[in-house]
C-alpha cells in the first residue's frame, strides 16, 4: 500500500483507542474514530490530530453503525483498516469504580448489554466495513480482545464471554474474508496503565504482577504499537489472537 | 523505517532462505547484523554483501548451532566488537519428508538436536550477557506444524512444539531481567522447509489457507523486526502465528 492508510477507529476517546489514534496518526493516517459518552475526550484528541475526524456513536444501534461505517468511507474515500477498541467490563449500576463483578451481580439486562457493546456490535461493524475493503482490494480488521478471553483469569464472567466471542469471531471472519484480502486479528491486552483495567480491584491487580513475568501493567502505547502495526503492515497474519502479557 | 536503530542482532542460519531475509529486514531497520550459517560459503558471502550493502555492520562465522564452544566463541567475538547482543534470532533449522515407518532413530535425533537443542544452546551462550545488561529480546522460528494439527513429519513437528514450550518456560524465567522470548510461527512459505513437499500436500494447505497463497520469506521477516523491536516491549512468551489464516 502506497497511499496513507485511511483507518475507522471504534472507541477513539477510551484509553486504549486514543493511543492507538495516535499511533496510526504517527504513522501518517488519516482516522475517523467514535465516541459515545467521551465527548471530551473525543474532541481533545480530534484536535490533537489534526485532520482526524469525531464522531458520535452508540454501538447499541445496528443503523448508527452502518451510517457510521458508510459516512467514514466515502469521507476518507474507502478504508483501509478497521479497528474495535470500544469495549465496557462493568455493568452494575452505580457501581463503585473497582470492582470484580460476581457471577450473582450479573443480571439480564448486563449480559445483554455487555454481549451487544462488545460483541454484537463488532460483528455488525465488520458485516459492513468488509463491504468497503472488499470493493477496495482488501485491508486489515484488529479487535481489542483480553487476556481474559484467552487464558483462565478472575474476570466477570460476561466480560470475558464477550471478549472470546471476540476471539471466535476472529476465527471464523478470517475463513469469510480471507479470499477477498481482509485480514483479521486481535489483539489480547494483560492488565494495562489505564483503560478498562482501572475498574479492576487492587487485589486482582496485585494478583496480576505477582504472575506476570515482567512485573509491571502494559503501557497503552505497547500496545496500540501491535494494532497499529497490524493495521498499517500485516500482509499475511490472519485469524490470529495476540497477547500481550509481559508473559502472564 | 529505523524500528531497530542501533540494536546488534545475531541469527542463526542466516546465510539463506528465512534467515536471509530477516538479515536484509533487520538492516533495513538500522541493525547490525551477525548471522552464523553451516554449510554455505557462497549463499553466506553474497547475503552478507547484500546486509552491507544496505550501509550497516554485518558479521558472518561458520559455526554449528550444535558447536557449544564455537558458539560461545562467536559470541564473544561478536560481544567484543559491538558490546553486546541485544537480539538472538534461533532460525537454523531443518526438515525432512519422512512418513514414521521411514524415519531412523538418527533422522530423529538430528531434526530434534539442530532444531530444538540448537535453540536452547544459542540462547545459552547469548543470554549470559543479555542477563548481565538486563536486557535483550529472543525470538525463536517455530512453526504451523508444532501448534496444529497437520500432517507432516512428526520429528518436524515435535521438534516446532519443543520450541514452543521452550520459549514459555525461558519467557517465564528470565524475564525478571526484562529479557523477552517470543516464538513467530510460520505457515508454509516460498521455498523454505516445505520445498519439497508432495504436490498434493502443497495444494492441501492452499485450499485451507483464508489468503489462498504461501508466505513470503520477507513478509515474515519485516513482522519478526517488528516483534524484536522496542516498540512490542509488553509481548513476551507468546507464539505468534503467521500462515495466512489455516
Amino acid at each position: 500500500m502506497t497511499g496513507p492508510l485511511r483507518a475507522l477507529v471504534f472507541g477513539g476517546s477510551g484509553a486504549v483507542g486514543g493511543a492507538v489514534c495516535r499511533a496510526l496518526a504517527a504513522d501518517g493516517a488519516r482516522i475517523a474514530f467514535t465516541y459515545r459518552t467521551g465527548e471530551k475526550a473525543a474532541l481533545d484528541l480530534a484536535k490533537e490530530l489534526p485532520g482526524s475526524l469525531a464522531l458520535p456513536l452508540d454501538l447499541l444501534s445496528v443503523r448508527d453503525i452502518e451510517r457510521t461505517v458508510d459516512g467514514v468511507a466515502s469521507a476518507l474515500g474507502g478504508l483501509d483498516a478497521f479497528v474495535q477498541c470500544a469495549g465496557i467490563a462493568i455493568t452494575a449500576e452505580g457501581a463503585r469504580p473497582r470492582i470484580h463483578q460476581r457471577m450473582p451481580d450479573v443480571d439480564e439486562a448486563g449480559w445483554d448489554r455487555i454481549l451487544d457493546v462488545n460483541a454484537k456490535s463488532t460483528f455488525f461493524a465488520v458485516r459492513r466495513v468488509s463491504e468497503v475493503m472488499r470493493r477496495g482490494g482488501g485491508g486489515n480488521i484488529v479487535f481489542i480482545g483480553s487476556v481474559d478471553g484467552v487464558k483462565p483469569a478472575p474476570s466477570p464472567v460476561h466480560y470475558a464471554a464477550s471478549k472470546g466471542a471476540l476471539a471466535g469471531m476472529t476465527l471464523a471472519m478470517s475463513k469469510e474474508l480471507g479470499e477477498h484480502h481482509i485480514r483479521i486479528n486481535m489483539v489480547a491486552p494483560g492488565i494495562l496503565e489505564g483503560g478498562l483495567s482501572r475498574s479492576l480491584p487492587e487485589d486482582l491487580q496485585k494478583e496480576y504482577l505477582k504472575h506476570c513475568g515482567l512485573k509491571r501493567v502494559g503501557r497503552l502505547s505497547e500496545i496500540a504499537a501491535i494494532v497499529a502495526w497490524l493495521a498499517r503492515h500485516n500482509t499475511y497474519v490472519t485469524g490470529r489472537v495476540l497477547l500481550a502479557d509481559g508473559a502472564l | 523505517m529505523t524500528l531497530l536503530a542501533g540494536k546488534r542482532a545475531l541469527i542463526t542460519g542466516g546465510g539463506r532462505g528465512l534467515g536471509r531475509a530477516l538479515g536484509l529486514a533487520f538492516a533495513a531497520e538500522g541493525a547490525r547484523v551477525a548471522f552464523s550459517y553451516s554449510k554455505d560459503d557462497d549463499s553466506a558471502r553474497a547475503t552478507a554483501e547484500e546486509i552491507r550493502a544496505s550501509g550497516v555492520e554485518v558479521r558472518t562465522r561458520k559455526v554449528s548451532v550444535l558447536d557449544l564452544p564455537a558458539t560461545e566463541a562467536m559470541v564473544k567475538e561478536i560481544e567484543e566488537a559491538w558490546g553486546g547482543i541485544d537480539i538472538l534470532v534461533n532460525n537454523a533449522g531443518i526438515s525432512q519428508n519422512l512418513p514414521v515407518a521411514l524415519l531412523e532413530e538418527e533422522d530423529w535425533d538430528r531434526v530434534m538436536d539442530i532444531n530444538v537443542k540448537g535453540t536452547f544452546l544459542t540462547s545459552k551462550a547469548v543470554l549470559r550477557g543479555m542477563v548481565r545488561r538486563k536486557s535483550g529480546v529472543i525470538l525463536n522460528i517455530g512453526s504451523l506444524a508444532g501448534v496444529r494439527m497437520i500432517e507432516a513429519p512428526i520429528h518436524y513437528c515435535a521438534s516446532k512444539a519443543a520450541i514452543k514450550g521452550l520459549t514459555e518456560a525461558l519467557a517465564k524465567e528470565v524475564a525478571r531481567y526484562r529479557i523477552r522470548v517470543l516464538c513467530l510461527a510460520p505457515g508454509l512459505l516460498e521455498d523454505g522447509v516445505g520445498r519439497n513437499l508432495p504436490e498434493y500436500r502443497l495444494a492441501d494447505y492452499l485450499k485451507h489457507c483464508a489468503l489462498g497463497r504461501v508466505g513470503k520469506f520477507d513478509e515474515v521477516a519485516r513482522f519478526a523486526a517488528f516483534l524484536v523491536s522496542d516498540a512490542n516491549s509488553y509481548m513476551s512468551g507468546e507464539t505468534v502465528v503467521m500462515d495466512g489464516g489455516v
